[in-house]
């Protein structure tokens, strides 16, 4: 066998997988869901309603957005005819980021609070960028740790609110990006 | 040390049933109308070459029901998956015994958009 009949099996080898990983991971619609979950909370705070409202946004959105790309990932697994591994790279990375978020929110103090998370949901993001092989989520999670570093040295009046402006924004353009490359 | 190319296994190395062991590599199984749309086979040539890698013990095959909907299942044993990464590993060290051996190309076809 030459090295270039070898070449270029590897490349249709990899050509096949990572057509299957991105036919199972419709990574643009966590983007698009999670990008317009964290731009309402913003604007949530924004409108200052209160903090109950705040708590009950927060609670019932973030429910709903991680039932909605449950369901999503559930129906294209079905309708493709493929299954996803019970626990891949992926879904490691997003567990890490969860409960990094919520180390630094917990952790955080002062301003470091309203950043520290985003750079946490910066880094989850270049990571799963990294697992899935996926440029533009790369760029989501660079440009998400510049809104965190924006915010840590602009120092804004509601910090958190403007961190998570920037996050959700960024995520929702990696989505509507992704969709249309998809 | 053997050449890679003797350590390439003639049941994995058809071009068809590598395609099936890299979709299988992603997936923890995938119906048999699946595979055969993304390797662009038909029927009976699917069935035959899933046939080979069954008798070699390379994947699973099951029958069964989603909904009202009939599936075939096909799953990459471990053995099949093991096999995979070894034909990979022959033809990477292929490649590497011509200085320059297309290392680049293959490394941009690991991302998305990268070479075709």
């Amino acid at each position: 066998m030459e090295p270039s009949e070898a070449e270029r099996t590897i490349l249709d080898v990899e050509r096949v997988r990572r057509s299957t990983r991105h036919a199972l991971n419709p990574i643009w619609y966590p983007n698009i869901a999670f990008g317009l979950f964290f731009a309402g909370t913003a604007a949530v705070a924004f409108l200052g309603l209160g903090d109950t409202p705040a708590l009950v946004y927060w609670v019932l959105g973030g429910l709903l957005t991680i039932g909605l790309v449950v369901r999503y990932y559930a129906r294209v697994e079905s309708e493709l005819g493929v299954i996803s591994p019970t626990i891949d790279a992926s879904t490691l990375v997003l567990l890490a980021l969860i409960a990094g978020v919520v180390a630094a929110n917990v952790l955080a103090e002062g301003d470091a609070s309203a950043y520290a998370p985003t750079y946490v949901g910066a880094a989850g993001t270049v990571a799963m960028g990294l697992v899935l092989r996926d440029r533009v989520e790369l760029a989501a999670g660079v440009a998400i740790a510049l809104v965190a570093t924006a915010v840590a040295l602009l120092s804004p009046e509601m910090p958190g609110a403007w961190a998570n402006l920037g996050l959700g924004l960024s995520l929702l353009v990696a989505g509507l990006v992704g969709r249309d490359g998809a | 040390m053997t050449h890679p190319a003797l350590r390439l296994d003639d049941t994995v190395h058809q071009r068809v049933r590598l395609g099936i062991l890299a979709v299988l590599s992603e997936a923890s199984r995938a119906d048999f109308g699946y595979l055969r749309d993304a390797l662009e086979l038909t029927d009976g040539n699917l069935s035959r070459h899933i046939a080979v890698l069954e008798d070699a013990g390379l994947v699973k095959v099951e029958k069964g029901y989603a909904g009202k909907r009939p599936r075939t299942w096909v799953q990459a044993t471990r053995a099949g998956r093991a096999a995979l990464k070894a034909e990979l590993a022959a033809l990477q060290e292929l490649m590497a015994r011509v200085e320059g051996g297309g290392g680049a190309k293959v490394r941009a076809a690991r991302w998305e958009g990268g070479a075709r």
